[in-house]
C-alpha cells in the first residue's frame, strides 16, 4: 500500500525531476497529486497546536506547482499559488517572491513591489522579534531585499527611513527626459523636424538619445555628407551606415569628393553593400575609364550599379573609340542619367572595336558638355553614341552643346519621346528640327529649343516649308530662344500646338519684334499677333516674352485689349516681361483688366518700388519679381524649400 | 426628434466629462468606436427597440488620462470642433516644416510635466493635430541647444564619459553642417 508520506515525498522528487526536464505539463500533475494529499493532511490538523504533517512539503510543492503554471505560462493560476504559500506561513521568503515573479511578469508592476515590501518588512519584524525561533533563508532574503529596491528604482520611489526608523517611500523627481518619457514613435516625430547636424550632434546627450537617434530611418533616406569629402571621413560614414538598424537603402546621395580621393571613395561607396537610389556625384577628375575599369573588374560595383535609378554626375570622357557606350550599357536600370562632360579626350589606344549595337533602357537622358570643348572630339563622341547605341524606352532627352548631325538626332528621336530639350546645337535651327521630326510620329508634351547664333542668321519665316508641325499639337510647354523666327513663323508654330499649352516662353529671339522699331521700317507685317497669341492658348498659365525686341507699354496695351475681348487666357498666373522697354504705367495698365497674377516678372526694366508696393498692395499679384526684390524672392523660394 | 445622445467621457480617475460628439470625435479613436455604437444620424435603421436605451449617455473610459490632462485635451478640441483637419498623411513634410500655430502654441505653454501628459494622451486618443504640435512645442524646446544645454533643460544624467563623447563626434565628422 502506498502511504501518504510516499506520495508526498515521491511526488516532490519525481515532479522536480520532470520540471528539470522541462516535462512542465507532468510535473504539474505530479505536483498537484502531492499536493491533494498535503492539503487534505493540513486542513485537517488545522486547528491542533501541533506543527500539521508535511507542513513543509505542502510548502514546497505549492512554490513547485506555480513555478510549473509560470513556465507555462498559466500566470493566473501560479497567482493562486503563491497567495495561498503567503497565507499558510506568512514569514517564508519564497511565497513573496514567487508572487511578486509573477505579477512582475503580467506587468503589475506596483503590485509586485508592495507584495514583496510587505513580505520584506513582515518578516524583518518578525526576525527581530523571534531571532531564536525564526530561521530566515538568508540567501532568499537578501534577494527579497534586492527585489524591493530593483521595483522601487524602477516605479521611480524613493525609501526613505526618517528619525524614529520608520520607512516611508516617496515618489522621486520624475524625470523629464522626453526620449525617455514619450514611446519611441512620438520621439520620432519629434527629432524628426531637427537637421541632420544637430540630430548627430545630440547623440552626446545620453545613451538613450544615442540609441533613439540611431533608430531613425531618416538618415539612410537621405543623408548629407560635407562637401569636399575626404578618404577617412567618407570611411566614417560607410561605418555609420553599416552600424545603422534600419536597411541600408539609401533614399538619395551627393557626392561631392576630395578630388584626390575620388576613386578610392567611389570604390568604397560600391563595396560597402549600402544601396543608392539616386546618386549625385560632383567631380573634378572622375573619367569614364576609371568607372569603365571598376565595373570590368567588380561584379559589386557592377551590382551597385544596376540598383541606381537615378544618375547625375560631371564626368571627364577619355574617348578610346567606344565613347560613352560601354559605361552607358552599365547602367541598366537607370531611369533617369545626368551627365555633365567637364572635359572630352582622344585615348592614346583607340581601339575602335566594331560595335555591336546596344540597347539603352534609359528613360531620361540628359547630356551636357562644355561648350568649350573640341568640336571635331565632341562629334565623334555623338556619332558613336547615337549609331551604336538605342534607346529602347526614352522619353526625355536633353541634349546641351552636343555637336549632333541631323542624321544622327534622327536615330534617337523615336516615337515614344515626350520631352525635349536641344541647346545649342551647332548648326541646327528650328527649321532644321522641324524637318527632322516631320515624318516621326512624334508627338511632344514639352520643347525646348535654343538656337546657337540665330540672332546672327537671316529671319526665317518657315514659309516655304516642305513639312508641318504636327509633333507640336499635343505640346504643353513651348521655349523658344536665340532663334532667328520671325513673328509670322511663331504665329504659325503656335497656331500647330492646338490649344493645348500652357507654358509659352519667348526669349531673345532677334527677329520677332513686337512693336514698331528699327525693324518695322522693312517689315512691317512681322510684328507679333497678340490677337492669334490669345485666341490660340486660351489654357496659358505662364507666358515669358523677355529680352524681346519692341516691347513696351504700347505693345503690351495690345496684349492687355485682347486678353479683355477675348476673356482669355483665365488661368494666367505667371507673366515674365523681364528685359523689355515696359514702365509702370504699363505695368499698371496690365491690371486694367480681370488679371490676377501670382508672379510678375520684371528683371531689367524701368519700374519704381512704390510702383511695385502699389501693384502688391491692390492684389493686382502676389509677387513682383524684379532687381529690388531680388534677395527677397530668394529667401522665399528657399524657406519653401 | 433627434435629440442626440449624450457622451461622456470617464477618466482614469473617475471623473465624468459630457462632450458633444462633435468634439469628441476630434479623437480618432473615440470616433471610431462611436461609429460603432451610434450610427450616425440619418443612417440609423431599426432603432425602435432601443428607444429607452437611448436616454442614457454612452460612457467613453480612457484608463491612461487623468481628469486634469483631459481637461485640457477637451478645451483643445472643443477649440477645433468645427475644423476638418484632412486624414491624408501625404504631404508630411509639408506639415512637419509648418511653424506651430500660435493658439496651439499658447495652449501647450504649460509645465513640462503637463506637456508630456497631453502629448501621451493625444497619442493614445489618436489626435494627430495635437500631437503634432506637441511635438513641435518639445522639438523647439530642443531646438539650437547644446547636449549640455538639453540635460540642463531635461534634467537627463549625461552616462557617457568624455571619451565616449569625443568618440562620437569623431563618428559623426562626415555630415554636413546644416
Amino acid at each position: 500500500m502506498v502511504t501518504n508520506d510516499s506520495v508526498v515525498a515521491k511526488s516532490l522528487e519525481l515532479g522536480a525531476r520532470e520540471f528539470r526536464s522541462r516535462n512542465y505539463s507532468k510535473a504539474l500533475k505530479i505536483f498537484a497529486r502531492g499536493i491533494e494529499v498535503a492539503e487534505r493532511k493540513h486542513k485537517e490538523q488545522q486547528d491542533s497546536s501541533s506543527t500539521p504533517e508535511y507542513y513543509v512539503q505542502y510548502q514546497n510543492l505549492l512554490d513547485s506547482r506555480a513555478a510549473c503554471f509560470m513556465s507555462l505560462n498559466r500566470l493566473d493560476m501560479a497567482l493562486k499559488d503563491s497567495e495561498k504559500l503567503i497565507k499558510i506561513y506568512p514569514y517564508r521568503t519564497k511565497g513573496y517572491l514567487r508572487k511578486c515573479d509573477v505579477l512582475g511578469r503580467s506587468g503589475h508592476e506596483l503590485r509586485a513591489f508592495q507584495c514583496i515590501d510587505k513580505g520584506f518588512q513582515r518578516i524583518r519584524r518578525y526576525s527581530l522579534r523571534h531571532q531564536d525561533k525564526l530561521s530566515v533563508n538568508e540567501r532568499l532574503f537578501k534577494k527579497m531585499e534586492a527585489e524591493r529596491s530593483r521595483l522601487a528604482e524602477k516605479l521611480g520611489l524613493e525609501i526613505v527611513v526618517d528619525a524614529d526608523g520608520k520607512e516611508h517611500k516617496r515618489r522621486k523627481y520624475v524625470s523629464l527626459d522626453p526620449m525617455t518619457r514619450l514611446p519611441l514613435e512620438v520621439s520620432i516625430l519629434i527629432l524628426d523636424s531637427i537637421g541632420q547636424r544637430e540630430l548627430l550632434n545630440l547623440m552626446m546627450v545620453s545613451s538613450t538619445w544615442y540609441k533613439v537617434i540611431r533608430s531613425m530611418a531618416r538618415f539612410m533616406k537621405c543623408p548629407l555628407l560635407i562637401p569636399n569629402i575626404n578618404r577617412r571621413q567618407f570611411d566614417k560614414f560607410v561605418r555609420f551606415c553599416a552600424s545603422c538598424t534600419t536597411d541600408r537603402q539609401i533614399g538619395s546621395l551627393l557626392l561631392d569628393c576630395s578630388p584626390p580621393d575620388e576613386q578610392y571613395i567611389l570604390t568604397q561607396l560600391v563595396n560597402s553593400k549600402i544601396n543608392v537610389r539616386r546618386l549625385r556625384i560632383r567631380s573634378r577628375g572622375l573619367s569614364n575609364q576609371v568607372l569603365v575599369k571598376l565595373l570590368n573588374t567588380s561584379s559589386v560595383a557592377r551590382r551597385f550599379f544596376n540598383d541606381v535609378e537615378e544618375l547625375y554626375m560631371d564626368l571627364h570622357i577619355i574617348d578610346d573609340g567606344n565613347g560613352l557606350n560601354t559605361l552607358l550599357q552599365y547602367l541598366r536600370n537607370a531611369s533617369v542619367v545626368l551627365l555633365n562632360v567637364f572635359e572630352l579626350t582622344t585615348s592614346m589606344n583607340v581601339k575602335r572595336v566594331d560595335q555591336t549595337e546596344s540597347v539603352l533602357k534609359i528613360a531620361n537622358f540628359d547630356l551636357r558638355l562644355h561648350p568649350a570643348l573640341n568640336l571635331k572630339n565632341n562629334r565623334i563622341l555623338m556619332n558613336n553614341l547615337f549609331h551604336n547605341a538605342s534607346f529602347s524606352s526614352l522619353k526625355s532627352i536633353s541634349l546641351a552643346d552636343c555637336n549632333v548631325n541631323l542624321e544622327d538626332l534622327r536615330r534617337v528621336l523615336t516615337s515614344g519621346l515626350l520631352n525635349l530639350r536641344l541647346e545649342r546645337i551647332p548648326s541646327l535651327t528650328f527649321r532644321g528640327l522641324a524637318e527632322t521630326l516631320h515624318d516621326t510620329h512624334i508627338r511632344l508634351k514639352e520643347l525646348r529649343f535654343t538656337e546657337e547664333g540665330g540672332q546672327g542668321r537671316d529671319p526665317e519665316d518657315l514659309r516655304q516649308a516642305n513639312f508641318d508641325l504636327s509633333f507640336l499639337c499635343d505640346v504643353n510647354l513651348l521655349e523658344l530662344s536665340n532663334t532667328s523666327l520671325t513673328a509670322s513663323a511663331c504665329s504659325k508654330i503656335i497656331q500647330a500646338t492646338g490649344d493645348n499649352l500652357i507654358v509659352l516662353r519667348l526669349t531673345a529671339n532677334g527677329h520677332l519684334a513686337f512693336g514698331p522699331g528699327p525693324l518695322f521700317q522693312y517689315a512691317p507685317t512681322s510684328i507679333f499677333d497678340f490677337q492669334q497669341l490669345v485666341n490660340d492658348c486660351p489654357k496659358l498659365k505662364e507666358l515669358a516674352l523677355s529680352r524681346c525686341s519692341n516691347l513696351d507699354n504700347r505693345s503690351l496695351k495690345k496684349l492687355v485689349t485682347e486678353m479683355n475681348l477675348q476673356g482669355q487666357p483665365k488661368s494666367l498666373a505667371v507673366l515674365d516681361l523681364s528685359f523689355s522697354d515696359i514702365n509702370g504705367l504699363g505695368l499698371i495698365a496690365l491690371f486694367d483688366t480681370w488679371l490676377r497674377l501670382r508672379i510678375l516678372k520684371v528683371y531689367g526694366c524701368d519700374i519704381s518700388d512704390e510702383t511695385i508696393q502699389y501693384a502688391e498692395g491692390k492684389g493686382f499679384v502676389d509677387r513682383i519679381w524684379c532687381e529690388s526684390t531680388h534677395s527677397e524672392v530668394l529667401r522665399s523660394i528657399a524657406i519653401s524649400r | 426628434m433627434t435629440k442626440e445622445r449624450q457622451i461622456a467621457i470617464i477618466t482614469s480617475d473617475g471623473d465624468r466629462f459630457p462632450v458633444e460628439r462633435k468634439v469628441a470625435e476630434k479623437s480618432i479613436l473615440i470616433k471610431n468606436m462611436l461609429k460603432n455604437l451610434l450610427p450616425v444620424e440619418g443612417e440609423e435603421g431599426e432603432d425602435s427597440e432601443s428607444d429607452e436605451e437611448d436616454d442614457e449617455p454612452i460612457e467613453i473610459p480612457t484608463q491612461n488620462v487623468r481628469s486634469a490632462v483631459m481637461k485640457n485635451i477637451l478645451e483643445w478640441c472643443e477649440h477645433y470642433k468645427d475644423i476638418n483637419f484632412p486624414d491624408d498623411e501625404q504631404d508630411d513634410d509639408s506639415k512637419k516644416s509648418a511653424p506651430i500655430d500660435p493658439w496651439d502654441s499658447n495652449f501647450l505653454n504649460v509645465d513640462q510635466e503637463m506637456l508630456y501628459e497631453i502629448i501621451l494622451a493625444a497619442n493614445y486618443l489618436n489626435i494627430k493635430p495635437l500631437l503634432n504640435a506637441g511635438c513641435k512645442v518639445v522639438a523647439e524646446m530642443i531646438r539650437g541647444k547644446s547636449p549640455e544645454e538639453i540635460r540642463k533643460t531635461f534634467n537627463i544624467v549625461n552616462d557617457f564619459t568624455p571619451e565616449e563623447e569625443a568618440a562620437i563626434r569623431r563618428e559623426n565628422e562626415w555630415a554636413e553642417d546644416r
